[in-house]
């Protein structure tokens, strides 16, 4: 599915990210690691073309730009921010009608001068929006603006535009950041229903080690931007490298 | 808890049962989904608007100077249109305005001569205009906001700069003179009175596609890509396309009062055009308010009225003018448009204390 090869990021003088290689595999989860400044995000910044980087990024065999937003997005990899992104004028129902696929009968020639067409296309996707929301809990608040909603519940709305989106591999960045433990367990009762459901690959970047445990197939550590580990939970927490980059040296 | 208490509950509870049943009923059906801006009612007020425009005349035209303060509202106001289209939907702020302007105007004046008459001028004229401003756009994308509103403002400048050398085809300060009247299916369009109703046409056609806008999946599309570029990339929308395409609609917009004030006059020169009118026109959609999309027509509107009105104040008009100036953009931050809704909370304010 996705295929990422010596990813390299530099901000000036500092190497964020080094070398970096990792593949996803259908229906796979995937969990990224490290300590804070490791450069999980920035890996995933440079696979989803917000920052500049080098090496290769393959999507189904296929070779994506670097550095341009917006190349893997259409070979249907999506990604979720570390601080949810939503508009906060937009109600919750068209946050997530935004992220739905398919670009035609919602350009602007088509408001103009095929209305009747654009609005039947309209109402089917109001429905899948919603469809969205209910996936994610939110059905209630689907005409309340994206402003007026609480931080966990921009979460979860983020989560319903991605989902509407209908990705095949999904990037999280630090999903359960700023959740509390129940809502931490709702997020990942979520992502297990939806996988059940035949959901998308997933690529995790975390913190909270429980939260990966019970989700992911292999996990990659990062630290200081190059990989020091890969391999399933349970070896990699056994490494000692790991261990030290996590709690120190005991 | 007493009995009329226990009553009261069950029956709340029952009416929330009923609205629950209710929206099981109607709540999934597609017009209880529908996003709250297709509940507006932004046809009928648009008619309205035109309607009060048909009229408008009739009370303030009349005489030669009259006439000229309406069709100046009016061509202001579709000028103030593309600059909303440009700022507000493109989000991108131009200072080319009044490049614009004059591009439109010399170029329909060019192309009704060449081309047969007025209306194939004003389609060359925003096709031109179009194409400038998607050129400055596509040149220039890369640039922060500020950066690129200094760049437009060299663009526009170059611009004049070629309309001052280029004699042959503007006339320089001399200015042109020999202009296609407008007409319309063989209807000479002659009087200020005929050309105020073909700009007040023009002008609800504009705003006819900007409701249309509004109205429509590509508006929130265009919401996200102004705001939030990057997320609307990485959601599979094509942001600096859809920002790319306002900016360009909007310039055409701006072409096309450019082509109507040339056709609307007998004579005009580059003395017609200068930077000043990039800042009234700034001045005219802060006035009348980001939030709608009659903002431009109030507030072209006003900055075109406003000087009549203290015009009995004499020597102190200026002043009055700047102090209204103020008092509208630091009391209503949404403009006129907005007063509406700032003067409720007050009142509502004032009731509730």
């Amino acid at each position: 599915m996705l295929e990422a090869t010596d990813i390299t990021v530099r901000f000036g003088g500092v190497v964020a990210v080094n070398g970096v290689s990792l593949t996803v595999g259908d229906h796979e989860i995937v969990g990224l690691i490290g300590p804070n400044g490791s450069g999980k995000s920035t890996f995933i910044n440079a696979l989803t073309g917000l920052v500049k980087a080098s090496g290769t990024v393959k999507v189904d065999g296929r070779r994506i730009a670097l550095g341009r937003p917006g190349g893997v997005s259409r070979r249907g990899v999506l990604r979720t921010f570390q601080t949810p992104q939503v508009d906060d004028r937009l109600t919750c129902l068209e946050n997530v009608l935004v992220g739905l696929p398919g670009r035609d009968l919602r350009t602007l020639p088509v408001a103009w001068f095929r209305r009747p067409a654009m609005l039947r296309a309209e109402r089917a996707r109001w429905e899948r929006a919603f469809r969205a929301l209910e996936f994610v809990g939110l059905s209630r608040k689907a005409h309340v603006e994206g402003g007026a909603i609480s931080y966990g519940e921009r979460r979860r709305l983020e989560l319903a535009r991605v989902y509407a989106g209908e990705p095949r591999l999904l990037l999280l960045d630090e999903p359960a950041a700023g959740l509390n433990h129940r809502e931490t367990a709702g997020l990942v009762e979520l992502l297990t229903r939806w996988r059940d459901d035949g959901g998308p690959s997933l690529l995790l970047v975390e913190h909270k080690i429980d939260f990966l445990e019970s989700l992911c197939h292999r996990m990659i550590v990062l630290e200081l931007g190059s990989q020091i580990a890969a391999g399933e939970p349970a070896a990699v927490w056994a490494e000692a490298r790991v261990v030290d980059a996590y709690l120190g040296t005991l | 808890m007493s009995v009329t208490d226990a009553a009261k509950e069950t029956h709340g509870s029952r009416r929330s049962q009923w609205r629950r049943l209710d929206s099981l009923f109607a709540g999934s059906g597609p017009t209880i989904l529908a996003p709250p801006v297709y509940r507006g009612r932004q046809w009928p007020f648009l008619a309205l608007v035109l309607a009060v425009g048909c009229v408008v005349p009739l009370a303030f035209g009349g005489d030669p100077y009259h006439d000229g303060l309406l069709i100046q509202a009016l061509t202001s106001a579709i000028l103030a249109l593309g600059f909303f289209w440009c700022f507000g939907f493109g989000g991108q702020f131009t200072f080319a305005v009044f490049a614009m302007y004059a591009a439109g105007a010399y170029v329909s004046v060019w192309g009704a001569a060449h081309f047969g008459g007025f209306w194939s001028g004003l389609v060359l004229a925003m096709v031109v205009t179009a194409a400038i401003g998607g050129l400055t756009r596509l040149v220039f994308v890369k640039l922060a906001p500020i950066y690129f509103a200094i760049a437009t403002l060299a663009v526009g400048e170059l611009l004049f700069i070629l309309f001052r050398q280029w004699t042959s085809f503007t006339g320089g300060y001399n200015g042109v003179s020999s202009i296609a009247v407008p007409s319309v299916f063989g209807f000479r369009l002659g009087t200020p009175h005929r050309l105020y109703y073909l700009m007040l046409g023009v002008l609800g056609v504009f705003l006819a596609a900007t409701v249309a806008l509004v109205r429509s999946p590509a508006m929130r599309d265009l919401i996200m890509s102004r705001d939030h570029g990057p997320v609307a990339a990485t959601a599979g929308l094509r942001p600096r396309h859809l920002t790319l395409i306002a900016f360009m609609v909007g310039s055409a917009m701006q072409g096309a009062a450019g082509s109507l004030y040339a056709h609307s006059s007998s004579f005009f020169s580059l003395e017609s055009f200068s930077v000043d009118i990039s800042l009234s026109v700034l001045l005219m959609v802060l006035l009348g308010g980001m939030d709608s999309v009659y903002g431009p027509v109030i507030g072209a509107a006003v900055v075109v009225y406003l000087p009549e009105l203290l015009r009995s104040a004499q020597k102190y008009s200026d002043l009055f003018y700047a102090g209204l100036v103020l008092l509208i953009v630091v009391a209503f931050p949404g403009g006129v448009a907005g007063v509406r809704g700032i003067a409720g909370r007050w009142i509502q304010r004032a009731r509730s204390h």
